[in-house]
Order: structure tokens, then C-alpha cells, then sequence
């Protein structure tokens, strides 16, 4: 399988008052693509903060984040971020004075992506996703948390990128919802060959995912 | 951006209506002080403009009266000379000149031309122009104002005086006995252009005899100038070139002053600093006035409302901007959630803050078009308000000027200065009234729009740049965990 993202010797700390806290302590791990990949761990342990290494959100103390065999720092973290990834948060973090469909369109707007059949294919997906017409045109935050979740993922799916990461994305969820989100996931990874790291706390979750990695002392650990 | 700038826009109707209303107050404010800056320079321009182009080198008078002590005479021995004017005549600014003699003398051949109000020798005459030169200690029957050239002088440049035949005097005529005299002196005399008349004058003991020529007649248009002593009244004004009113004084030096005419009335200052600079002449001693003390008093309410507009503006420009930054910060916390998004989406930096510049630029634009129409309702209203308030002003201090001890001082003022001063009153009398009592015309120029469109602009940008500035300097991560806390 082929490397996508490599975390080499990466570690991360951060000023607490008098007091430094190390997160990740030279953490290596590769991820590949076609597979979906689950951090766990206890609050506090460094999921997120892995996750927004990986994702360019923050920078690392010391190590490097390559994609694809490049640091991502050379790519350039913004670069990275439009072109390269999509990321789906538990907060869904929608652009509120936008309804679905523009959010899931500025969003191809913002990496550039031109296609004469913009807003039929961002329709196309959040029906996919099972947002109705009418829903893509509501305003945002007159729909539930699951259909906002759905608006993300679109929203992530459309860009067509290689690698997805999602943290905690079902956080927010039922049981139902989770689900049928998850499924979601698995088939971007296992039909559209993408690569799909989500940070979550529920084991049911996990253990659908191909590998979980566990965030330990500072170290990621594979858990088979 | 445009579209995403709109949504937000709409989207946030209450936080875009409140912008929307500060910036109309911001510029309407800062319209109305601009406009009343320059309404009150073009006034200041035309007050400048009104008192002409000329500054006047002389004696001062006011000065050595102010150094003597106490019972002690001015001395008559200090004289403004030639080598002092023409230290200046060549500087920048100065586009012609003209040196004035001013002395009387008596004449067996003419008669001066009698008036009524002879018999009252020491009364003052106030209406006399401000080339009209004020006799020296030997009074004679005749004023004699030896000029170097009559092209400038007041009196016939604003048609006071008009020529009525031949020609007036001008620098072809130097070294030359040809004289202007008054219509009223030549036919009491049955004198007429191409005539030869004598005049006399006393030099230390010595009599001296000028023949003069007339190649011009003149008539003052002005009744109420005609009139005074003989020597006082205008109509016994003799007009002679330079040369021979040093013959009469008996000095080929001294003169009585040098009026320099400049390229435009608004570098009357700039000229008497540089001449100040580059001259050697002794200003304690010597003046240059630019009209100054008469400018000063028609300017001086204008010149506080004009500096009460630019501190009005300036208060107003930091105040709306502060004001607006607060609001920006105080709402940005909102923005923190949208900023992290876009971000985290790969939105550059810029784009993030444009698109915020574009959003206060949609409502500043419209708030900017709706001031040029309320801003001339603001600025007439402020500027009423102040006029009302500085006239009120000008008017005590016009009463504290009219005490008697002022009087005193402006009689030991160099008789030149008051007597141009006073003619300069007479003759401006109208223009000078428009500006200080008349409605300040604080129309919108183009100039305004500009400077309102640049005002605008930077208030904006730095409302904007500001609290943005705040949040882009965090990490995406931290912006988003900020707004999730």
C-alpha cells in the first residue's frame, strides 16, 4: 500500500504556566491509503493534537509531517490544508451565514477547484449524503447535528483529496447517526481508495476502523 | 469573496446596521469638518488675495516707539535706504517693485488747490489711499510722491484715481522731471499735459528748485478722499519719479519705502521669511508688512474655526475609528469561528481579511454616497454654529480694540502703515465683510470627496487590520479551540 502521511519523530509540548506539558514525544507512524485509521485514547492523551499535526492546523516542536514524501512545512501549511486534505470536526465548523450548498461550494471555491457543474455535483453529494434539496438551501443551523455533520463530510468529499481526518465527527451524534456516518467513512476508504484518520472515544467505532492507534506517553501505538 | 462578503452581510443584518449608522455618523462628521477647513481656507485665501500682492518695506515706527524711553524722541535719523530694498527686490517671489519717496514742497509758479477744512492743519485724514504719502516734517503745500514706477499703486490700480489724460509714470521714466498731477490742480492752474511748472523745497538751509514736466493728469474718483490740508489733500499730490524726490530730500539713498509685488498674495508670509533670512536689514528697525496686522483681524476668527475643524476631524477620525475597532473586536469573537473554518479550509490570511474589507467597504460605500448628500445639511449646521459662536467672539474683541488705549497706540504707529492700513479698510471694506459676517460657503468640494473617500478608507482598514491582525496571529488550532471554548 502507498504512504500517504508519515508523522517521523514527531514531538509536540506546550507552556502550561510554569509548567511544560510534552504531548507527543518523537511519535512516528505512517498511514497509507484505502484505509481508515482510529486514534484512541484517554482525554488529554494527544489524539487531537496528532490530528492537527497531521492536518497543518499547528506546527510540531520537533519531527516533520511528511504527505507524500514531503514535509508539509515546504508545502506550505495553508497550501496543505486547501489542496491537499479535508478535515471534519465534532463541531461540524459550517460557515453559519451560509446554507448547505454554499457551504459544501465555497469550499471548492477555496481550493481552486474549478467545474462548470459546480453546484449540481455539490447537490449530488449532499443527496448522496442524504440531505434533500430543500435542506441543502435551508439555512444552516435550522438543520440537526447529524445533517450538519453530512454537510461536512460533503463538504470534505467534494474536494477530492486523498486524505481525510476527522475529529471526532459522531461526537455529537445518536448511535443511528454515528453509523450511518461511519459507513460513510469506511466506503471512502475501502470503494474511493481515500485515506481516512478519525480521532474518536467510542471503541464500537474503532474497532470498525482497519487499524487503531492508541496514543500512549507520547508514542503511537498500533493496536491490530 | 464579493458573494461570501454579501451573505455575511445579510446574514448579519443587526451587526450591519449598527456599522452602517456609525460610519454615516463618522462621515458626516468628518464631511462637515472638512468642509468647514476649507471654507475657511478659501475665505483665508481671499482675505489674502483682497489685501493684494504687495509687501511694504519701511521704518517701524511702532517698534522704535515701543524701545524709547519714556519722553525721548524717535530718532528721524534712521532712513530706510536704497542698497536695503534692493537687497530684496531680486528674491524669490518677487515680481516687480516700486521705491517711494514721500515729501512736500512749495511751488511760486502753481497754487495748491484750496480746501474748506485748511483751516483745521492737524486734523488726520483717514481716506487717504495707501500710496498717498504722508508728508514729512517741513510741510509744504505739495505732497511730492517720487515713485520708481505709478504702474502698481493702489489708487490707480483699483481705479480710485483714473488717468484722464496723457499717461502715468512708469520706469522709462527715470531720471526724468516728468510729473501726474491731479485734474483738479491742473485747471485751477490752467495746467495741462506737455506744461512745465516749478517746485521748491528747503535742504539743510539750502533752497532747491525742481522743474517738473506733466505727461499726466489724474482724477480721484472717490469724493470723499478729496479734502484736508493742502498738503493732506490728494488733489495736491504731485507724482514724480524716484529721482527727483531724492533731489528734493537731498539724498541719492534714502527713501521712504519699498513695496515689492509678489507673484501670488499666498506667498506674502513665505516672501518676509525669506527676506528675513537672506537680507541683512535689521527688523527691529525696519518692517516688511504683508498687510499682517489687518489680514490678522479679518482671519483670525477664521483661522480658530479652521483649526477647531482640523482638531474637530482629526478627534472624530481616531474616535470613529476606535469606536469602530471595538465594535469589530468586540464582534470578532463571533468571526473567530468563521476565521478558524476558513482556515482550517486553506482560506489565505489575506482573503480572510479582504473579504472583511470588502464587507465594511459594501457599507462605508453606501454610508459614504448617503453623507455627500447629509454631510452639506451637517456642515451648513455645524458651520452656522460656529460662525455664530466665533462671530460672537470677534464682536468682544472688536470692543475691547475700540478702547481708547489702542487708538493711542495706532497713532504712534509708522504713519505709512496706518495710513495704507486704513485705506486698505476703506477699499476692502465689502470683501472683508463677506468672509467674517457673511454664511461660510461650506459647499462639498471634489477636494472633500476625495479626502472623505481616504478618511473613510483608512478608518476602515484599520477597524478592520486592527482585531484581525489580533486573531490572524494565532494558529488555525488555536483560533479553533478558542471558539469551541
Amino acid at each position: 500500500m502507498e504512504k500517504l502521511l508519515e508523522l517521523e519523530n514527531v514531538s509536540y509540548s506546550y507552556q502550561d504556566g510554569k509548567e511544560r506539558n510534552q504531548i507527543l514525544d518523537h511519535a512516528s507512524y505512517s498511514f497509507e491509503k484505502g484505509k481508515i485509521y482510529a486514534v484512541v485514547g484517554a482525554s488529554g492523551s494527544g489524539k487531537t493534537t496528532t490530528l492537527s499535526l497531521a492536518s497543518g492546523l499547528d506546527k510540531p516542536s520537533e519531527g516533520k509531517v511528511l504527505f507524500k514524501g514531503k514535509d508539509i512545512q515546504e508545502i506550505g501549511l495553508n497550501k496543505y490544508r486547501r489542496e491537499d486534505i479535508s478535515i471534519v470536526f465534532q463541531s461540524y465548523n459550517l460557515i453559519y451565514y451560509m446554507n448547505a450548498l454554499e457551504n459544501v461550494m465555497s469550499a471548492l471555491e477555496i481550493a481552486g477547484i474549478k467545474r462548470k457543474d459546480k453546484k449540481e455535483y455539490c447537490l449530488s453529494i449532499l443527496e448522496q449524503l442524504g440531505l434533500s434539496k430543500d435542506e441543502c438551501k435551508r439555512d444552516i443551523r435550522q438543520l440537526s447535528g447529524g445533517q450538519q455533520q453530512r454537510v461536512a463530510i460533503a463538504r470534505a468529499i467534494a474536494r477530492e483529496v486523498d486524505l481525510i481526518l476527522c475529529d471526532e465527527p459522531t461526537g455529537n451524534l445518536d448511535e443511528k447517526n454515528s453509523l450511518d456516518i461511519m459507513n460513510t467513512f469506511l466506503d471512502l476508504a475501502h470503494i474511493h481508495h481515500k485515506c481516512v484518520i478519525l480521532v474518536t472515544h467510542s471503541p464500537t467505532l474503532a474497532k470498525m476502523c482497519d487499524v487503531s492507534l492508541r496514543i500512549k506517553e507520547g508514542k503511537i501505538e498500533a493496536k491490530l | 469573496m464579493i458573494k461570501n462578503a454579501l451573505l455575511s452581510l445579510k446574514k448579519n443584518i443587526g451587526k450591519t446596521i449598527l456599522l452602517f449608522v456609525i460610519i454615516v455618523v463618522i462621515t458626516n462628521l468628518v464631511i462637515a469638518g472638512l468642509s468647514i477647513q476649507s471654507a475657511t481656507q478659501k475665505s483665508m485665501d481671499q482675505i489674502r488675495s483682497s489685501l493684494g500682492n504687495d509687501v511694504t518695506l519701511s521704518v517701524n515706527f511702532r517698534n522704535m516707539m515701543k524701545n524709547r524711553e519714556p519722553g525721548e524722541a524717535v530718532s528721524n535719523e534712521i532712513s530706510l535706504t536704497t542698497t536695503m530694498a534692493d537687497s530684496l527686490k531680486d528674491l524669490k517671489y518677487v515680481e516687480n517693485y516700486n521705491y517711494q519717496i514721500s515729501t512736500s514742497a512749495n511751488s511760486d509758479s502753481i497754487s495748491a488747490v484750496e480746501s474748506e477744512s485748511d483751516s483745521s492743519n492737524n486734523q488726520q485724514d483717514t481716506n487717504k489711499p495707501n500710496d498717498q504719502p504722508e508728508q514729512e516734517s517741513n510741510q509744504g503745500d505739495f505732497t511730492i510722491s517720487a515713485n520708481t514706477t505709478m504702474e502698481y499703486l493702489d489708487s490707480f490700480t483699483n481705479s480710485n484715481y483714473t488717468l484722464t489724460d496723457g499717461r502715468l509714470l512708469t520706469r522709462d521714466d527715470a531720471n526724468t522731471n516728468n510729473c501726474v498731477i491731479e485734474t483738479n490742480l491742473a485747471s485751477d492752474n490752467d495746467l495741462s499735459v506737455g506744461d512745465t511748472f516749478t517746485i521748491t523745497t528747503t535742504v539743510n538751509d539750502e533752497t532747491v528748485t525742481q522743474e517738473l514736466t506733466i505727461v499726466g493728469i489724474y482724477e480721484i474718483q472717490s469724493t470723499n478722499e478729496i479734502g484736508g490740508a493742502h498738503f493732506n489733500n490728494p488733489v495736491n499730490t504731485i507724482y514724480t519719479d524716484l529721482s527727483v524726490g531724492q533731489t528734493l530730500t537731498g539724498s541719492s539713498e534714502n527713501i521712504t519705502s519699498a513695496t515689492y509685488y509678489l507673484d501670488d498674495p499666498e506667498n506674502a508670509e513665505a516672501f518676509v521669511k525669506l527676506a528675513k533670512k537672506k537680507s541683512d536689514i535689521d527688523f527691529d528697525t525696519f518692517s516688511l508688512d504683508a498687510n499682517d496686522r489687518l489680514y490678522q483681524q479679518n482671519a483670525s476668527s477664521l483661522e480658530s474655526m479652521q483649526s477647531f475643524a482640523k482638531m474637530f476631524v482629526w478627534i472624530v477620525v481616531i474616535a470613529g475609528s476606535a469606536i469602530l475597532c471595538l465594535i469589530l473586536a468586540l464582534t470578532i469573537r463571533n468571526r473567530y469561528y468563521e476565521i478558524g473554518v476558513l482556515l482550517s479550509l486553506g482560506q489565505s490570511k489575506v482573503k480572510i481579511i479582504a473579504q472583511q474589507l470588502i464587507e465594511i467597504g459594501l457599507i462605508a460605500a453606501i454610508a459614504f454616497m448617503i453623507s455627500l448628500g447629509t454631510g452639506q445639511l451637517t456642515s451648513h449646521y455645524m458651520g452656522n454654529m460656529l460662525e455664530s459662536s466665533t462671530s460672537s467672539n470677534v464682536m468682544q474683541m472688536d470692543q475691547k480694540d475700540d478702547q481708547p488705549g489702542d487708538n493711542q497706540n495706532q497713532s504712534n504707529d509708522n504713519n505709512q502703515q496706518k495710513d495704507n492700513t486704513q485705506t486698505k479698510e476703506n477699499f476692502l471694506g465689502n470683501v472683508m465683510e463677506g468672509p467674517s459676517n457673511q454664511e461660510l460657503d461650506v459647499s462639498i468640494t471634489g477636494e472633500n470627496v476625495i479626502q472623505l473617500a481616504g478618511v473613510t478608507a483608512a478608518i476602515c482598514i484599520v477597524s478592520i487590520v486592527v482585531p484581525a491582525a489580533y486573531v490572524l496571529r494565532l494558529t488555525p488550532r488555536q483560533i479553533l479551540s478558542r471558539k469551541e471554548g
